[in-house]
């Protein structure tokens, strides 16, 4: 049987409490170049679990302590782990095939098992998962193009402080909302004055957190018409183009500052 | 510069006020005190600040705030010898022209530069005031 040369360096997680299988399956594993950890149970599975990066889990459903279908929901549930996990069980008849796919298995193969079969789900199986991480890379990446803030800058004066950064965006979050509010009243109550002053303020928060220049000839554009007369007219599109990258900027900082403060709790 | 340099920055734009404020503490070397408006700058000149930088617009935010300009005469009345670096992001030959005309040491455009720009003008006022002192020596002297 041919190996396949973009799928090497396969970690795999075997969970077996007998240890007949747990040779059986590693002299498997080993002759076809995965290498291979053993837990003895499902308990020691998640520990694993949580301290190794593993490709596919190999779990026999009947082991002690925590069964195999617990420890499939604790690792998709608790450690919102997608990695593919294959259920061995020892007769396919008296086993629920349905409970596992509830419970997030992704495939199931009875004992004794057959190399060859194994060998192709778990390449299968690795190769897709892989395949649907990228995808979401891409599609992160994607969404992350239409955000209208960027923290490089910020990270960069700050040195990625997550103190720092937090206080700037918190100042941020409190400072614009009003600033908005007083540009539209001052907008409805034709104070130019006003309006020109509001706007100005906002110029310098935006490139500290990466709104894209633009915004900011706007805000100029609105600075220039308030002083002239007969241009007023102009305005409103541009007033309303502010509040929208505003809006954004502040759902998307935000999102940050829950980010600042997960990574924060996590350390 | 051996001795902490006293800083002032007096901004209502607390972003920006908290920007510059990372960015001297991360030049090391300076004593920063913050204000958001004119008013409590002026209350706490008997700190005495080495040096002032201020807001051309600190009446954007609160309609009843001493502007900048009122601020700096203020400022110059009771400490006229003490430099005060005007801030704006307007980038106006106007502006620029009525800080000079009210005692302004410079005017700096409050951009991505504008941290660069002020330490260039806080580290040329220092070589001045030591030309000075020299010269002061010198005079003595002869």
């Amino acid at each position: 049987m041919e190996i396949e040369p973009e799928i090497s360096n396969i970690n795999v997680l075997v969970v077996d409490d007998v240890p007949l299988n747990q040779l059986l399956m590693r002299t498997v594993l080993e002759d076809y170049g995965f290498s291979c950890d053993i837990a003895g149970n499902g308990k020691i599975a998640i520990e694993m679990m949580k301290a190794n990066t593993y490709d596919i889990i190999l779990m026999d459903l009947q082991i002690p302590e925590i069964n195999g279908f617990e420890a499939t929901n604790y690792i998709r549930k608790t450690l919102m782990s997608t990695i593919p996990i294959i259920a061995i069980m020892a007769d396919v008849n008296t086993v629920d095939l349905g409970k596992c796919n509830a419970i997030g298995m992704d495939e199931y193969m009875s004992k004794p098992v057959d190399d060859n079969l194994l060998y192709r789900k778990i390449v299968g199986l690795v190769k897709k998962n892989k395949l649907i991480k990228i995808k979401k890379v891409i599609q992160k990446k994607q969404l992350s193009e239409e955000l209208c803030t960027d923290l490089t800058y910020l990270g960069l004066i700050t040195k990625s402080d997550p103190k720092l950064m937090k206080e700037m965006i918190l100042l941020y979050l409190e400072q614009t909302p009003p600033l908005v509010q007083t540009m539209k009243t001052s907008y409805l109550l034709k104070d130019w004055q006003r309006l020109n002053k509001s706007v100005h303020k906002m110029i310098p928060s935006f490139s500290i957190m990466g709104i894209s220049s633009e915004y900011e000839k706007m805000a100029k554009k609105i600075q220039d018409y308030t002083g002239r007369q007969g241009l007023q007219d102009g305005i409103l599109s541009l007033i309303e183009q502010m509040e929208d990258v505003c809006n954004q900027s502040y759902e998307e900082l935000k999102i940050e500052l829950e980010k600042l403060n997960i990574s924060n709790s996590e350390k | 510069m051996k001795n902490k340099v006293k800083l002032f920055l007096v901004d209502d734009d607390a972003v920006f006020l908290k920007l510059l404020s990372i960015e001297f503490q991360n030049a090391g070397d300076f004593e920063i005190t913050t204000f958001p408006t004119g008013e409590l700058c002026l209350a706490n000149l008997d700190l005495g600040p080495d040096v002032i930088i201020l807001d051309y617009y600190l009446d954007g935010i609160q309609r009843d705030a001493m502007n900048g300009i009122v601020t700096l005469d203020e400022i110059k009345k009771t400490l006229p010898e003490v430099p005060v670096i005007m801030l704006s992001s307007q980038d106006s030959i106007a502006v620029a022209i009525e800080c000079m005309h009210h005692k302004a040491t410079d005017y700096v455009i409050k951009s991505e530069t504008a941290f660069m720009r002020l330490m260039k003008v806080i580290s040329d006022i220092f070589s001045v005031k030591k030309l000075e002192k020299q010269l002061d020596w010198y005079i003595d002297f002869v």
